[in-house]
């Protein structure tokens, strides 16, 4: 009276292969789960019991135990249900153990033997294909999201019955396939922006190095507009790079069969009354927060200085490792967090400064105003750029070279660069470029050192700005295809310094 | 007589500048003040119950003849009107202050002394135009005096110190209370280039109602002053109605109609006060009895050599008033990167100045 079957757990984004044992044995008639199971996991009893009993099999009245090893990992998730009901049905003789072995199991029983959706079902079919496995049973509202994987049979099932006359082989149903083509895309085109030419420039050099930004601008500039558009510039995702951001939403429960699969890059756009565990992560068990639902994309933080100074502040680590890391008693989850910061703000109160004839701030009002964000936070922000109400004039010009197609043809040519240049160590872009190897990676021209040198005395600037500055004229350069960094790359890096650095 | 008399008058609760006034237009000194009987001070219609108490009480007398000798002891200064240190320019006046306290020093009786007042809330272009006059004057001997305040006020100190010269600033409390404390760095230079001024002893707190005060005792220092910037409610006006009552000269600098911040200047203008067209113009009128200082001239912009595209930009940048890099852009038609690098160099010589993310404004 012993089944046995094959389920996986999460935790955080990591997955590890589970086995639920079951055993129906003489006794005091009882239900008992063991293996370290949440509160949430444990109700799996009552709903097994009732779903049983709902679709007509009676639990004979004996000692039932459960077990799911590896016993020392925390589980929680209520995806258990269906790989418990089924090591049961075979505990009691329904199912044969040759019926189930080549299956995983993931999927939530309700009491009347339907199968619900659940959480994390892109991570656990790529934990079933990487653990040998060639077949798993998802809930029907799960399947296309984990058919995406490939290269394993995805069954979609929606209730208890189903399942089994699967098992017996009484019926069959085709494995689910994955029918959204992961080439394709669509953004807004940055051709609708008029004028902003400043702003465009900016933003395409901080796509082909992925510098985060700070726009100041007044309220109506087109500042959110801009940043919408920004994904479109950067290179299509790559498959891995798809899934990697899939998982994270597969966890945190944003898939569905509508969109079972991300493939746009994603644009992250959380409010500024956001909380920090809202923000980077948290909750019981932790799921994502916006700053890892944003990986691979962009994160666009409007009215910056609104936002908590916890959330602010929040912002270190994950800008500088790509990871978002949440630390509880039963473990750490890391979920990543490489995405480019896009922060906006006005440049006062009022946005109107530095026009005194509008602006109706005070000096100390505006230091205020821009002094919130901390310098620790400022110096993770490489490009600085002024986005301005447009003029009438100026909304009739449109710039057709800066269009997204000609844009994304632009960033991925620089990143090409930036990949041949970047073989065989571990950085991927221009903004990662580590202090010891400046020399090396960034070298200029005579006119350019001649320049460097100049600023660097005339604003006195700090040893990190100058390599900020340097990032930033070596992204330049990429996209202008020079092999040195020239005269006129500094200029323009230098227009994208913080103001507050060099006035101090 | 005794200056601890002086001291007394000043120092009787509930009896300010009016009152002594009074006092003295009767008595004649402070000193006869002091040994007055209780009826004599009783007849006087200004004064109530109250300030007769205040002035005959035999123990306010002591405490604060006492307060005198400690203030003495530490050496903290103060002049009154009938000291020769005393400002030759603040005697003449009405209502003049009884006594000037003050950290650093005072203006010389030979000094030539210029106020230099505007609004806090100021363009960039009077905040240069401050810090230019400051410059220029300061250069040249004079002394300017201003109050300290945020904006046109610091910057017309900071330009004095700059190049050198003296400059006071009247402050509305005491004047071991930096205000406001953003501008302490300024306060610091001011002590040891020029002093702090205040009618008010140490330790008294600002309130609104003394800053309209403090603005006679700008304009009474000085032979003319002049309002940088104003909008129509600023508080410079008052300083500048201050000097045409005290019968000192006036000067405004125009702003451009329709501007804020120099709306109060213009009506200024338009009502009579001296227009400043040109630094040299400016000089040579204040100087007409006065043998020219030499001096710092203006060095002669027409003729830096520039390329052809930063010729053009600098001459974008012509009116003073910050521009963004777009509007330079669709300006000046010129290609994004010449754009960049024109700034880049004008602002290494110095000609402009990024005063905001992506706003330039010419300096030089």
């Amino acid at each position: 009276m012993f089944g046995k079957t094959l389920t996986a757990g999460i935790n955080g984004i990591n997955t590890t292969m589970i086995e639920v044992e079951a055993d129906v044995s003489q006794g005091l008639p009882g239900f008992e789960i063991t293996g370290n199971m949440s509160a949430v996991g444990r109700e799996a009893r009552e709903r097994v019991r009732i779903a049983l009993k709902n679709v007509g099999i009676k639990l004979p009245p004996s000692k039932i135990t459960i077990n799911l090893s590896p016993a020392n990992v925390y589980k929680s998730g209520t995806h258990y249900d269906l790989a418990i009901v089924v090591a049961i049905l075979e505990a009691i003789g329904v199912l044969q153990r040759e019926q189930t072995e080549n299956y995983l199991f993931a999927g939530e029983l309700s009491l009347d033997g339907g199968i619900n959706p659940i959480r994390g079902a892109l991570p656990l079919t790529i934990e079933a294909k990487n653990g040998g496995v060639n077949n798993i049973i998802l809930p029907a509202a799960n399947a296309k999201e984990g058919a995406v994987v490939g290269g394993i049979n995805v069954i979609g099932v929606s209730n208890l019955q189903e399942c089994m006359e699967l098992l017996l082989g009484r019926r069959n149903i085709t494995p689910t396939i994955a029918d959204c083509d992961i080439g394709e895309v669509e953004y807004d085109d940055f051709v609708d922006i008029k004028g902003q030419r400043n702003l465009k420039r900016a933003m395409l050099v901080a796509a082909a190095g992925m510098h985060n930004m700070l726009i100041y601008g007044p309220p109506g500039a087109g500042k959110s507009m801009a940043a919408r558009r920004m994904a479109g510039i950067m290179p299509v995702m790559t498959k891995e790079e798809s899934l990697e951001v899939s998982k994270l939403y597969s966890i945190s429960g944003l898939l569905n069969s509508e969109l079972a699969y991300i493939s746009n890059r994603p644009f992250r756009s959380p409010h500024a009354s956001i909380s920090k565990a809202a923000f980077c992560g948290g909750g019981n068990p932790p799921v994502p927060g916006e700053i890892s639902l944003a990986q691979s994309g962009i994160l666009f933080m409007d009215e910056f200085n609104q936002f908590s100074n916890d959330v602010i502040e929040s912002l270190r680590v994950p800008l500088e490792t790509g990871v978002a890391r949440i630390q509880r008693s039963n473990g750490s989850y890391e979920y990543g967090a490489n995405c480019l910061l896009v922060a906006a703000m006005n440049p006062c109160k009022c946005g109107f400064y530095p026009d005194m004839n509008k602006c109706s701030c005070s000096e100390t009002d505006i230091k205020r105003h821009l002094g919130k964000i901390s310098r620790p936070i400022l110096e993770r922000i490489d490009i600085f750029v002024n986005a301005e109400r447009i003029s009438y004039s100026e909304s009739q010009y449109s710039d057709d070279e800066y269009n997204t197609e000609n844009m994304r043809r632009m960033v991925e040519a620089a990143i090409q660069i930036q990949k041949t240049r970047f073989a065989g160590t571990d950085i991927r872009y221009n903004s990662g470029i580590p202090d010891k190897k400046m020399d090396e990676m960034c070298v200029m021209d005579n006119d350019a050192r001649e320049l460097i040198k100049q600023v660097y005395d005339k604003y006195s600037i700090s040893l990190r700005t100058y390599f900020k500055i340097l990032k930033v004229a070596r992204t330049i350069a990429d996209l202008d295809n020079n092999e040195k960094i020239s005269f006129a790359n500094i200029c323009e890096a230098v227009s994208y310094k913080n103001m507050e650095v060099f006035n101090a | 007589m005794h200056r601890k008399y002086w001291y007394w008058i000043n120092n009787i609760e509930g009896i300010g500048n009016a009152k002594i006034r009074h006092l003295l237009s009767r008595f004649g000194d402070p000193e006869t003040v002091f040994n007055s009987e209780q009826r004599e001070l009783e007849e006087l219609p200004n004064l109530n119950v109250r300030d007769v108490e205040n002035i005959f009480s035999k123990e306010n007398k002591k405490k604060i003849l006492e307060e005198f000798e400690r203030d003495t002891e530490k050496g903290k200064n103060f002049v009154f009107p009938d000291e020769s240190g005393y400002p030759e320019g603040l005697r003449e006046i009405y209502d003049k202050p009884y006594v000037l306290y003050y950290r650093g020093g005072l203006p010389g009786r030979k000094d030539r002394n210029i106020g230099i007042v505007g609004s806090r809330n100021c363009s960039f272009y009077g905040k240069r135009m401050a810090e230019e006059l400051g410059r220029i004057l300061g250069s040249r001997g004079f002394n300017v005096v201003s109050g300290l305040a945020l904006g046109i006020d610091v910057e017309a100190h900071r330009g004095t110190i700059m190049a050198g010269g003296r400059t006071y600033a009247v402050l509305a409390g005491g004047t071991d209370l930096c205000y406001p404390r953003q501008n302490y760095n300024t306060y610091v230079d001011i002590l040891k280039c020029g002093g702090i001024i205040s009618e008010y002893r140490d330790g008294t707190r600002t309130t609104p109602g003394m800053f309209p005060l403090r603005n006679r005792i700008i304009s009474g220092l000085c032979e003319a002053v002049i309002v940088v910037e104003a909008g129509v409610n600023s508080g410079s006006l008052i300083t500048a109605n201050y000097a045409l009552e005290q019968n000192k000269r006036v000067f405004a600098i125009p702003g451009r109609v329709g501007d804020a911040c120099s709306q109060g200047t213009n009506n200024l203008i338009w009502q009579g006060a001296e227009i400043i067209t040109s630094f040299d113009s400016f000089l040579t009128s204040l100087e007409e009895n006065n043998e020219q200082c030499p001096g710092i001239g203006e060095e002669d912009r027409t003729n830096i050599a520039l390329a052809t595209n930063e010729k053009m930009l600098y001459n974008l940048l012509l009116d003073f008033s910050p521009k963004s890099l777009d509007t330079i852009f669709s300006e000046s038609g010129m290609l994004m990167k010449d754009v960049f690098t024109g700034l880049m160099s004008l602002e290494l010589r110095g000609l402009i100045r990024e005063v905001s993310k992506n706003f330039y404004v010419r300096i030089g």
